[in-house]
């Protein structure tokens, strides 16, 4: 998945503007009666756009609404991708609103496995199972609220209970990716890390034994087998999972499938989910295999100081052989600018702007080692090859230096202060 | 040793009791003769003599002090739809887990295990931990029998819906009952708690430490005023980022119960047995 973003960015400074607009609900268009909308909210930082893109491209919520559709809540509710500042996806119930941020996605494609790297995992399986097993979990949530379902344990159990027996009840492929993509962020993802035993959720091994043990007490335990031969779920625990399987189908048929529309479910099991297209899934393993080479640069002004003008050196993707200088690039007050897409493990950037009416200038100290004196034109635009020896009208300024992040394929700076 | 283990059975029957003839001393409504527990109660009970010579003590204990005839008053306002036999016995283990359509039982050995970690912790909290651990036991053994013979649908782990169900029944007799049952199972789980690492986790039960503060927070959910030592300070011993939720986590539970376990509870025997003299002597001597 995340490879198609590459495409994606490539389109963005053009839509990045009418990004901004109030984003609108759409519905799936096979079944109108369905009160799930859905909607992609555009995001405010400018480095959660790929993922933006690549969510819509995948269809996730038009999926997951259709896939969702046999379920009679009582009114609206409706599901959003957003911005959240933080690494989450939550429900709402002031709202009636499942959300999940373009932070959890961009962490779950970070955590999860990399070609070459020893996992029982595949990415694809890890990055759509855990992406709708998560949004599974909220629904749980939202079923518990808008159906006002009894919970005599935790809740947050309950959702992870919700998000898997619903799984079990699709066709066998689609059941195992979202019960593995679920193994996956509970056992490595969240069980990293000493447990926060006051915390309302169970510890990330916890929820991952829970699910395992769900699904070998399920009709579908042969789908899982692997684990069990394994050893991973322990035989003490998996001794008694027939029965936590039968608690939960039965508080399942008790208290949220009286409404659920049996002929519409039925249409929707028969169907084929979660498939990458041909494309998507060639993309997906071109990018596994090769190292990022690429990255694209951005700077936002969310400081007082105005009218930013922005220079660098970089390693252009056309001919990484030579460094160029860069400028000057105008950062819009409050707003974000696309600079482009580079090669190489590192840039240098040089930046001035005014506060109040005091010139500000980011230059690195001469003491700075790692630092890059480079030629500029002060007051033109210019692309220039790297160089400290000055032509006429060109002055000498200290770059400083900027690592990029090998795993990272979008790179912003950010101007607070 | 002895003197301990006495205490808690003294506490819990008191406690018992106290209820038990507060209930009996309420004139008979119209038409009724016996005290409510004895007619139309599905609750039977029974003492299973030990085997180990040592739980022999504890066995005349119970037994004299009538603790199960005190429970069986307690339950009295269920109206079950079949019978439920309670009963102390010797497991082989601290803990014989219900079972469908099985007995409670509550054990020797862990009614042994408890005076024994109490025993190590900080006398003052001595009789507090017994009472309140045993009391949390019996009503804990309960609230799985409950799920399955009034066929609750139980979401979440059955372990933690039974926990958060014994807190709800717990705070609904007073602060001075609640205080003290809910202090001495926090302090029992603290007191036993163990490291928990890798495959550990599998264990259907939770940590002692999660169920320590499960108690807490539906504890300060339901009864924020009584319970508001849990979050002064600046180490609070509820995390504000949990306390912040438990209003809710308790509304949850009563909310369940309201609508599950309410319709089996006569209403008009449950006020008697909420308006009773709930008070527990001072020291639990």
């Amino acid at each position: 998945m995340r490879s198609i973003a590459r495409v994606a960015t490539l389109t963005l400074a053009l839509t990045w503007t009418a990004l901004w607009c109030q984003p609108s609900f759409a519905q799936p268009p096979s079944d109108q009666a369905s009160k799930i909308q859905f909607s992609y909210i555009p995001p405010k930082s400018l480095k959660y756009l790929p993922v933006f893109n690549r969510v819509q491209q995948f269809k996730l919520l038009e999926q997951l609404s259709e896939f969702l559709s046999p379920l009679r809540m009582p009114h609206k509710f409706s599901m959003v991708t957003i911005e959240c500042g933080f690494v989450n996806a939550q429900y709402q119930p002031s709202k009636w609103r499942i959300e999940l941020c373009y932070e959890y996605v961009e962490a779950l494609e970070r955590v999860a496995p990399k070609l070459g790297q020893p996992s029982e995992f595949t990415f694809e399986e890890v990055v759509v199972g855990g992406l709708v097993g998560v949004l599974l979990h909220e629904l749980g949530h939202a079923a518990v609220d808008m159906l006002n379902i009894p919970v005599f344990g935790r809740e947050e159990d309950a959702a992870d209970e919700i998000s898997t027996f619903i799984a079990l009840q699709f066709n066998p492929e689609v059941a195992r990716t979202i019960v593995r993509g679920n193994a996956y962020v509970y056992k490595v993802w969240y069980g990293f890390g000493a447990p926060a035993f006051f915390d309302e959720h169970g510890t990330g091994l916890q929820r991952y034994y829970n699910s395992l043990c769900i699904a070998h007490g399920s009709e579908r335990a042969d789908l899982f087998k692997d684990f069990i031969d394994k050893g991973e779920l322990p035989r003490e625990r998996a001794a008694g999972c027939r029965r936590e399987y039968q608690q939960v189908r039965s508080a399942f048929e008790k208290t949220i499938l009286p409404f659920i529309d049996r002929e519409q479910m039925k249409r929707v099991q028969a169907k084929e989910w979660l498939k990458l297209t041909p494309q998507q899934l060639a993309l997906l393993k071109q990018q596994q295999q090769a190292p990022r080479e690429t990255y694209t640069f951005a700077v936002c002004n969310q400081s007082p100081v105005t009218r930013m003008s922005f220079a660098l050196m970089v390693q252009l993707v056309e001919d990484p052989q030579r460094w160029q200088a860069l400028g000057w690039y105008s950062i819009p007050d409050n707003g974000c600018e696309l600079i482009g897409t580079f090669r190489g493990d590192r840039l240098f950037w040089y930046a001035e702007a005014l506060r109040g009416k005091d010139r500000v200038v980011w230059s690195a100290p001469d003491t700075d080692q790692t630092a890059s004196k480079q030629c500029i034109h002060p007051s033109n635009a210019f692309q220039l090859p790297a160089s400290n020896r000055c032509q006429s009208g060109q002055v000498l300024v200290n770059f400083r230096r900027w690592e990029i992040d090998p795993t990272l394929s979008n790179v912003t700076v950010n101007f607070t202060k | 040793m002895a003197v301990s283990i006495k205490s808690t059975v003294v506490l819990a029957s008191i406690y018992l009791a106290a209820h038990a003839s507060a209930a009996i001393a309420q004139p008979p409504p119209a038409g009724q003769s016996a005290p409510p527990a004895a007619q139309g109660s599905q609750i039977e009970i029974a003492y299973v003599p030990p085997s180990n010579r040592n739980f022999q003590p504890i066995y005349d204990r119970v037994k004299n002090r009538k603790v199960l005839e005190d429970l069986q008053q307690f339950l009295a306002p269920l109206r079950l739809p079949r019978k439920l036999t309670v009963k102390i016995e010797q497991c082989g283990a601290p803990s014989r887990p219900y079972q469908p359509q099985g007995p409670v039982t509550i054990c020797y050995e862990l009614i042994d295990q408890i005076e024994k970690v109490a025993a190590k912790g900080d006398p003052k909290l001595r009789q507090p931990m017994i009472a309140g651990a045993f009391i949390q036991v019996v009503v804990y053994e309960v609230a799985h029998a409950m799920f399955d013979i009034l066929q609750i649908p139980v979401w979440g782990r059955a372990g933690d819906a039974a926990d958060r169900l014994a807190a709800l029944v717990m705070l609904q007799f007073g602060e001075d009952l609640a205080l003290r049952t809910i202090r001495g199972t926090a302090a029992f789980f603290l007191a036993s708690k163990k490291t928990w690492t890798g495959s550990a986790f599998a264990d259907a039960n939770s940590p002692e430490e999660q169920r320590y503060y499960n108690y807490l927070c539906i504890a300060f959910g339901g009864s924020p005023i009584s319970f508001d030592f849990l979050v002064s300070g600046n180490e609070p011993l509820l995390p504000l980022p949990r306390a912040r939720r438990c209003y809710w986590e308790y509304q949850q539970v009563r909310m369940a119960f309201n609508l599950r376990i309410m319709p089996f509870v006569d209403p008009d025997l449950l006020v008697k047995i909420r308006s009773a003299d709930w008070l527990l002597p001072a020291d639990g001597r």
